[in-house]
């Protein structure tokens, strides 16, 4: 009777000394087993010898690293990128407006002024505002409202100039030499200067660049 | 070395655990890529490693090694069973005596098993033939000849019995070599 069944166990030297002692004595005497356990051992030098496979990446978990921080690279990463793109956006929008106010003057004049100094052409124009002609609640702009001395519209000599002064949401300037106010183009209360922009895209990108390290240094 | 790594991990120490992870990942690889193909072998794996962190608590034995080993081989059994809506081949057939297992003897005479090593399309013929067999079969003797455990750690491994083993080791080498043989393979070398 052949061990065959014992001869990949004794080629692993699993057996125990009793079964391999037997197993030993009949391949003193049999050829065929020899012949089968030399096949067995060629067999698994074959499936030890194939080559080794290699990941396509890294397999190890990041456990040394908090879990919220490669979701918050992320978000600095596109925060970044927003911030820059808004940036550019307003930078660019920011030129926009002084090229287009003039060719918008023919526009009709709001309400700042009184209907008869709009039309009173350049005299009306040049002319000094009294604080009772000026209008605080009919000004759409969340400028102060005078309340004293003068308020005058400078350079305004034309009906272009004096376009120019309503449709820009006038604030009004104080000045203490000549104690007149002067009407000037203001900015609107929701504009966020366009360099804050350039500073919270710096800064997430900063920290994406940071957090980008601490993930490869893992 | 290692047993410090291992002390450190169970108390907390993530780079500790990283570090043991990176030494065994690419043998983890290895065994899972062989189980399931390549597709499947690296989700495999990171699940694996991932979990062992979680449960190093409840890691008592003396062998971190084999410890993973039996996460990933469990996984990837779990994997294949998973897949086996329509199996084609049972994960461990009924077994027949192993003294009395077919031994196919080759057809013609052909080079021999010593000889294959360096050819590189025999070396995918015994790939081939290892994604063949039964999958615990191929489990137990990816175990021995590849990784080299012992018949006792695969036992551990797989949750089996040392006789369970040694017969999956034992037929599964004799479907290799019988699908060598069956391919012109004298298979006399060695």
């Amino acid at each position: 009777m052949h061990p065959f069944g014992d001869l990949s166990a004794y080629l692993d030297e699993a057996l125990s000394p009793e079964a391999r002692a037997s197993v030993q004595a009949h391949l003193d005497t049999c050829a065929l087993c020899r012949t089968r356990l030399a096949e067995l051992r060629g067999t698994a030098r074959l499936i030890a010898g194939l080559p080794m496979p290699v990941p396509s990446r890294s397999l190890v978990p990041r456990v040394s690293i908090p879990i919220w921080v490669a979701p918050l690279r992320t978000f600095s990463t596109f925060a970044s990128g927003a911030a820059i793109l808004v940036f550019l956006a307003s930078a660019a929008l920011s030129s926009f407006p002084r090229m287009t106010s003039a060719g918008s003057a023919a526009a009709p004049a709001p309400n700042t002024l009184s209907a008869p100094q709009a039309s009173a052409g350049a005299a009306a124009a040049s002319s000094t505002l009294r604080p009772q002609d000026f209008n605080p609640a009919a000004a759409p702009s969340p400028a102060p409202a005078p309340n004293t001395d003068q308020v005058r519209v400078p350079t305004a000599q034309t009906g272009a100039a004096k376009e120019r002064v309503d449709t820009s949401s006038p604030s009004v300037a104080y000045d203490a030499a000549t104690r007149t106010y002067q009407a000037e183009p203001a900015q609107p209360a929701f504009a966020v200067s366009p360099w804050l922009w350039l500073v919270l895209g710096i800064a997430f990108g900063a920290l994406s660049l940071i957090l980008g390290r601490r993930l490869r240094s893992a | 070395m290692t047993n410090t790594l291992i002390d450190r991990a169970r108390r907390g120490d993530a780079r500790a655990f990283e570090q043991l992870a990176i030494e065994i990942e690419r043998p983890l690889y290895r065994h899972a890529a062989r189980m399931l193909g390549h597709d499947d072998a690296e989700d495999v794996v990171q699940d694996a490693l991932l979990s062992a962190w979680k449960s190093l608590a409840s890691f008592e034995g003396t062998s971190f090694r084999a410890w993973v080993f039996r996460i990933v081989t469990n996984r990837a059994l779990d994997r294949l069973r998973s897949r086996r809506r329509h199996p084609e081949l049972p994960l461990d057939p009924p077994t027949e005596d192993d003294d009395s297992a077919t031994w196919a003897e080759p057809a013609a005479p052909g080079p021999e098993l010593a000889d294959l090593a360096a050819d590189r399309e025999a070396l995918r013929v015994v790939e081939d033939a290892l994604a063949t067999i039964p999958a615990d079969q191929r489990a137990a003797l990816l175990l021995r000849d590849v990784e080299g455990f012992a018949y006792e750690e695969i036992a551990t491994i797989t949750s089996t019995e040392i006789g369970t083993v040694k017969s999956r080791i034992h037929r599964g080498r004799l479907a290799v070599r019988n699908i060598l043989i069956s391919r012109g393979w004298r298979g006399s070398g060695g």
